[in-house]
């Protein structure tokens, strides 16, 4: 929930309740007090009334009173009925009044009274709804000055709150699309709030951080595998100088080439590893038409005599073609690790079938009976089962080489398949 | 020939004499870009082998001054950083090849002996040996004087072996150089044994004085007879 919403929800409620209650209040005491007004003069005009009464003066039919006329009539009663009614006795009810031909509310007062030994009691009535009408109004106004004061509450809120936030959402919304080595941008002048000029402090520092952290671990993943080279190459020179120069014998020999095959494996481990990270780096910026059909096929020359042993059936169903546009080392990079891995993790006797639909490259493949963990197989040294040949970064490249472009990449593992595919945009 | 080693490590400039050495080149070193400038400013040299990344300054500053002075000298860089981008400063700035570490020594020999041809040849690109000449860039290849047709790994092995005459390769160099990125995960070599076998029955059938002889439990080499 957005905080101008948050606020003007909590404003309102607690207003219309605030609002509503004082309404209530102010009715039921308003009312009391002009019931008590009406009723006083109820009184005093029943005095004067039984006082011509007891006189003997003539009566008149109706008295005007505060609120229009007083009615009024004179009956007798029996001395239990007085005996039982001897308090003043006040009611309001609905009346049919002649005159606006319409139920009103009336006040009314019954007063029981003697005369000559005879019990008597007067009932006198009177409209209250002149007073009712005031009462009403004053309520209504109430309650449009609560509903204007809400309405004016809401805009004021959300002017304020739209004109400190944009700052804020700016923020937010470069905080999101930043990559990592984006130089980190001058604090916003236009942020008055004290608290939002600390969030952005905080932010544009810890990005500051991250970017420095970033970078200087890019250096060092660069430089390292640059300087580990040159040991390699003494290494390595080292032993093929010792071959051209020396006799050995076979065994010696045997053992040299193994070692020479390692240096060579560390060599190839330390190339991949610059590649990840110039890939994590954006540094690949060429573009290029790349026909991946033609990629397909050469890689698959390759590999095909070198794995000739494994006697291993591929098919290709190339009839559709599918092209990308990348970086020509990278789209040779995507599809040789993909290929590579399909014969690596092979069995013998195996198969490989290649489809090429739809923009997208489907390559599945024989080998172990049971599915890979479909996450943990794109991570960096996920290795299964005991092929020590596998550097276990290849299927990582391809997942960096994805993701640079926006490409999805899927694993299944169907009919006894393991099917990688590449859906290019 | 004379050759100038400039590189900062101690033992790879002590091997790369060595082996160019063992060559019969007449080889100088420099371990800085400093003395470097200095000896190539005094003597003339027919190839410098130039590691980009030296201790007081920049390789390719190195190169921009060596090409100001108008030397004949051709230019090998050697170099770590193998992206595309440094390959093209270098190249762009007048070196003649581009060689990245870690390389075999059978490669930089190889490299020197181009760079050499290229001088002496005059734009002429063949690379002879015994009776045996072949074209690089046309892929064409005479022994005896009688054209001969090979497949496209035959010939890719033996140019790779008449760059390095005399010099045992291992099976992994010769995959790694032929077969390219895709060897890194190969269980065994047997798929060179294949290709070996018909490049020496067609090396022998045109009557080629020289062979590619197996040196157990390691690798090749190429021999005259």
């Amino acid at each position: 929930m957005k905080l101008s919403r948050r606020i003007i929800l909590s404003v309102s409620i607690a207003l219309v309740a605030l609002f509503a209650l004082w309404a209530l209040v102010f009715y039921q005491s308003s009312k009391r007090r002009i019931y008590s007004r009406i009723d006083k003069v109820l009184v005093e005009q029943s005095d004067k009334i039984i006082g011509r009464f007891v006189d003997n003066d003539s009566l008149p039919n109706s008295i005007s009173g505060m609120s229009g006329t007083v009615e009024f009539f004179i009956e007798k009663v029996s001395p239990e009925y007085a005996q039982n009614h001897q308090n003043l006795f006040f009611q309001t009810h609905e009346d049919y009044i002649d005159a606006i031909q319409d139920e009103e509310t009336v006040r009314e007062l019954n007063r029981v009274f003697e005369k000559q030994g005879i019990d008597y009691e007067i009932v006198l009535t009177t409209q209250v709804f002149a007073w009712n009408d005031t009462l009403d109004f004053a309520v209504f106004s109430i309650f449009t000055l609560a509903f204007a004061l809400l309405l004016a509450i809401i805009l004021i809120v959300s002017i304020i709150i739209l004109n400190n936030m944009k700052p804020v959402y700016r923020l937010t919304e470069w905080l999101r699309n930043r990559k990592a080595l984006d130089a980190i941008p001058e604090p916003d002048k236009r942020i008055k709030i004290q608290e939002f000029k600390e969030i952005e402090t905080a932010v544009l520092e810890a990005s500051e951080k991250s970017r420095q952290v970033y970078e200087e671990q890019k250096r060092f993943i660069g430089n390292a595998s640059h300087e580990i080279q040159t040991p390699i190459a003494v290494c390595r020179n080292r032993l093929e100088l010792l071959v051209d120069e020396t006799q050995l014998d076979e065994h010696q020999l045997c053992e040299i080439e193994k070692t020479l095959d390692t240096l060579g494996y560390i060599s190839r481990l330390n190339k991949s590893l610059l590649l990840l990270s110039k890939i994590d780096n954006h540094q690949f910026k060429e573009e290029a038409e790349t026909s991946i059909n033609q990629l397909v096929n050469q890689t698959l020359e390759s590999l095909s005599e070198i794995y000739g042993t494994m006697q291993i059936r591929v098919s290709v169903d190339d009839r559709q073609s599918v092209t990308a546009t990348m970086d020509p080392t990278l789209a040779s990079s995507l599809v040789g690790n993909l290929l590579k891995n399909a014969f690596v993790h092979n069995k013998q006797g195996g198969s490989i079938d290649i489809i090429l639909k739809d923009n997208a490259l489907h390559i599945g493949n024989s080998g172990t009976e049971e599915p890979l963990d479909a996450a943990a197989a794109f991570q960096t040294f996920y290795k299964k089962g005991e092929n020590t040949h596998s550097s276990g970064l290849g299927l990582a490249i391809v997942k960096a080489i994805c993701n640079e472009y926006g490409y999805k990449i899927e694993y299944q593992f169907s009919e006894n398949q393991h099917v990688f595919s590449v859906m290019f945009k | 020939m004379k050759i100038l080693v400039i590189e900062d490590d101690n033992s790879l400039r002590e091997l790369m004499h060595k082996a160019l050495t063992d060559d019969n080149h007449v080889v100088e070193t420099a371990a800085n870009a400093k003395t470097a400038m200095m000896k190539a400013e005094v003597y003339d040299y027919d190839c410098i082998l130039l590691d980009i990344m030296l201790p007081d300054g920049n390789g390719l500053d190195v190169l921009r001054q060596l090409k100001a002075t108008r030397k004949e000298a051709g230019v090998i860089i050697v170099s770590a950083k193998d992206s595309i981008d440094d390959k093209v400063a270098g190249l762009d700035l007048g070196a003649d090849d581009y060689l990245t570490k870690p390389f075999h020594i059978a490669e930089l020999s190889a490299r020197v002996k181009s760079v050499f041809r290229r001088k002496q040849q005059h734009g002429e690109h063949f690379i002879e040996l015994g009776n045996v000449r072949m074209w690089p860039e046309t892929r064409q290849v005479t022994i005896n004087g009688q054209p001969v047709e090979l497949l496209k790994k035959e010939f890719d092995i033996l140019h790779f072996f008449m760059t390095r005459p005399d010099r045992a390769v291992s099976k992994g160099t010769l995959a790694e150089a032929v077969w390219g990125d895709y060897i890194d995960q190969a269980d065994n070599y047997d798929f060179i044994y294949a290709q070996m076998k018909n490049l020496r029955k067609r090396l022998a059938e045109a009557q080629a004085d020289i062979e590619i002889k197996t040196v157990h439990g390691y690798g090749y080499k190429l021999e005259r007879q």
